[in-house]
């Protein structure tokens, strides 16, 4: 072996091949098998970054998954709830496959500070069902115990932050959070179960697959009874509103309604939904017997703005320096689960961590995403089967998708100097719910990303097409005019939400892979990458 | 024998009530009447239960208000979503079906209206099993051009309709 190559095979293994195919190549699309798209052995990163995978990431998580499930509900209603319901059994066990195909390809301060989100996730989606597991009448006997008469069960695009005023003392679990939501993401095969069960009654198959696949988890009768009441919501559209319907004829249990309206910018709209808020704490109380806390309230509210105002902090760092530690992603998923869900302590933790991160990123002056070719923002609803397809588009093309819309949709933070002023902000949280604002909010809110575009100093857009979502089909052309008048780079990502069996993965990276080369006349990265079945992967 | 006349023909072999999306169709009424069903009541989104009310004017009050209230007040359709109202909604169905004393439902979709492939789909499990009452669920297009598939589908709604008088009558 001539000198050379011992130099750079040496170089290989402590850092790990480099990016480009000019540079040599580390080829990542090698490392899979064909259409399960497991590793044929793991991906090696260079020394540092391989050991810190292994062990902070790899490791670490499995044993914390452990270790949550024991310290948060215990073993025996864990392997209760695992047994009953088919969506913790199948999606459990893949989660680290989930944190593989989020990091791939990853190195350094980035697959750090973008892993410890990933780890924050897996956190709460662990707490959340164990509290459904532990309340649960159907796993213990249809006994309600004392953590089913101290849980609220609530639609999963109801804002956790309503019933802060109950912290502590009422544990709010989203029903359809982690049975659909989040294992869609982990294993994309369990929900088409749920979509199909839903049209097996009669349901024609256009409406939002999201709503259908919320509705296919009661059909299927796959959902802990954990909690006497229920509080529902018509976000973000018409299905979502039906399948409330279809909720309470399953549930059969007191429900209270909580609309959002759609003119979300007329101020007599915000008194009607701070009035909705005031009776669903009404509601509350009656079912529970807890009075209304303002003190608690208060407390939560100035917990979430902290976390909002580090995430401004890294909005600033992301819009105008190239050392922002996080992927495209991990930015998505934490911010929308984070939002959506409300304070928890473990949101602080990590932006601990990650301040740490980023802020050793900002003084050293590390260039997270050395091969950004193009700073891209996706804008509109993501599909849920391939979250992780900006990870790809990195890999691949050296597209860094650096903001998102779900990411945006909470832009501001809640007064807390008097009852009216708090509750008129949150009228306005609650408003501007994931999907709503900036998806099926009108057309001034849905241009909101020029704005952002120009903020974030993008050159790209990535536009999702949620084909079955009635709202952005509506604004479809005007967008695509826009970006002609405005010579703007945009390339369309049509899906399905959490039906991958309409379009695929493998459809979404060629239509990538086609504005690259026909538009972009650009040469990928990572040429291993353009083209693989993963048909058959989580 | 010889003086016994045959009995009457009936004009239609069952009653219906007609519940559903939105539809100003009259061609899809005749098309089901045409099938042996006589359309006792048609409970549309503004069909004639909900839009042949009396909207009351209080002394004083704007017009246009007493309108936007009766609206609020009145209709069925199933983007309301209080509790109450979600459960009363399949209650009055039922109400019509015993006032109008109709043998079944149809339960009639527009293609892509969200809100009644849901409330379709409920509606056709919950008439049968807390009312008993047969129910014939359709999806069709805004304009009535599947008409083939949906005479096949009332034709036999009604037979089945009249097998199950035979077989009540029978007990």
């Amino acid at each position: 072996m001539a000198k050379k190559d011992i130099k750079k095979a040496l170089r290989d293994f402590w850092y790990g091949k480099p990016h480009s195919a000019e540079e040599g190549g580390r080829r990542l699309g090698d490392l899979h098998e064909e259409k399960t798209h497991l590793y044929k052995h793991r991906e090696w990163r260079g020394v540092k970054d391989t050991l810190y995978y292994f062990y902070m990431i790899w490791l670490y998580n499995y044993i914390f998954m452990v270790k949550d499930v024991m310290v948060m509900g215990g073993p025996l209603n864990f392997a209760k709830g695992v047994w009953r319901y088919r969506w913790v059994g199948q999606t459990y066990l893949p989660v680290l496959h989930w944190f593989d195909r989020g990091l791939e390809g990853m190195r350094g301060e980035a697959m750090k500070a973008s892993a410890w989100h990933y780890r924050a996730m897996v956190s709460t989606t662990i707490r959340q069902f164990q509290r459904m597991f532990a309340a649960d009448t159907r796993l213990h006997g249809g006994k309600q115990n004392e953590l089913y008469k101290h849980t609220i069960a609530h639609n999963e695009t109801v804002w956790g932050g309503v019933f802060y005023p109950w912290d502590g003392e009422i544990t709010n679990v989203p029903l359809e959070m982690i049975p659909y939501f989040v294992t869609c993401h982990v294993n994309s095969h369990t929900v088409l179960n749920y979509i199909d069960a839903v049209q097996s009654i009669g349901l024609p198959g256009d409406p939002c697959p999201m709503c259908q696949a919320e509705a296919g988890i009661f059909v299927l009768d796959d959902v802990p009874d954990y909690a006497p009441a229920v509080v529902t919501c018509n976000e973000a559209c018409d299905a979502s509103v039906s399948t409330s319907t279809l909720q309470d004829w399953f549930f059969d249990k007191p429900l209270f309604s909580l609309p959002m309206p759609m003119q979300f910018d007329d101020p007599l709209v915000k008194k009607y939904c701070a009035r909705e808020i005031e009776e669903l704490w009404k509601f509350v109380e009656q079912q529970y017997g807890i009075p209304f806390s303002w003190d608690k309230l208060v407390r939560k509210l100035e917990q979430q703005n902290e976390l909002q105002r580090f995430e401004w902090e890294k909005w600033e760092v992301d819009a105008k320096t190239s050392y922002y530690p996080i992927n495209g992603v991990a930015q998505a998923l934490y911010r929308i689960y984070q939002t959506q869900y409300g304070d928890w302590e473990i949101w602080h933790v990590t932006d601990r961590k990650v301040r740490r991160i980023m802020e050793k990123c900002v003084s050293k002056k590390i260039n997270t995403f050395p091969q950004t070719r193009h700073r891209v923002i996706a804008w509109s609803c993501a599909p849920l089967y391939y979250s992780n397809w900006c990870t790809w588009a990195y890999n691949c093309w050296g597209l860094n998708v650096v903001i998102n819309m779900d990411s945006l949709m909470f832009d501001m933070e809640i007064r807390t100097d008097s009852y009216e002023h708090a509750l008129e902000d949150m009228a306005q949280y609650h408003l501007w719910a994931p999907m709503r604002r900036m998806a099926v909010g009108g057309m001034k809110h849905m241009f909101e990303l020029w704005e952002y575009m120009e903020k974030f100093n993008c050159d790209m857009v990535a536009m999702y097409d949620q084909l079955q979502c009635k709202g952005v089909q509506g604004l479809h052309g005007l967008f695509e005019d826009e970006f002609r008048d405005r010579n703007i780079k945009a390339f369309w990502i049509p899906h399905a939400l959490p039906d991958s069996r309409t379009v695929s993965r493998a459809e979404i990276r060629s239509l990538i892979n086609d504005y690259m080369t026909t538009v972009m006349h650009e040469e990928p990265l990572d040429p291993s990458l353009l083209d693989f079945d993963d048909s058959m992967t989580w | 024998m010889k003086t016994r006349k045959p009995d009457r023909k009936k004009e239609f072999r069952c009653r219906v009530v007609l519940a559903g999306s939105e539809n100003d169709d009259p061609e899809f009424t005749k098309l089901i009447e045409s099938c042996g069903a006589r359309v006792v009541c048609d409970r549309y989104c503004y069909g004639s239960m909900e839009s042949r009310q009396i909207i009351h004017i209080p002394e004083g009050e704007d017009p246009l208000l007493a309108i936007a209230r009766h609206y609020l007040e009145t209709s069925n359709c199933p983007r309301f979503m209080p509790q109450d109202e979600m459960r009363a909604r399949k209650r009055r169905i039922a109400e019509l079906a015993k006032e109008y004393k109709a043998d079944g439902v149809i339960i009639a979709s527009n293609k892509f209206c969200e809100y009644w492939s849901y409330e379709r789909v409920i509606d056709t499990v919950i008439l049968r099993r807390d009312f008993g009452l047969p129910v014939c669920s359709i999806e069709k297009e805004y304009i009535n051009s599947a008409s083939g598939q949906l005479r096949t589908r009332f034709q036999a709604f009604v037979e089945s309709v009249e097998i199950k008088q035979i077989q009540e009558e029978g007990k």
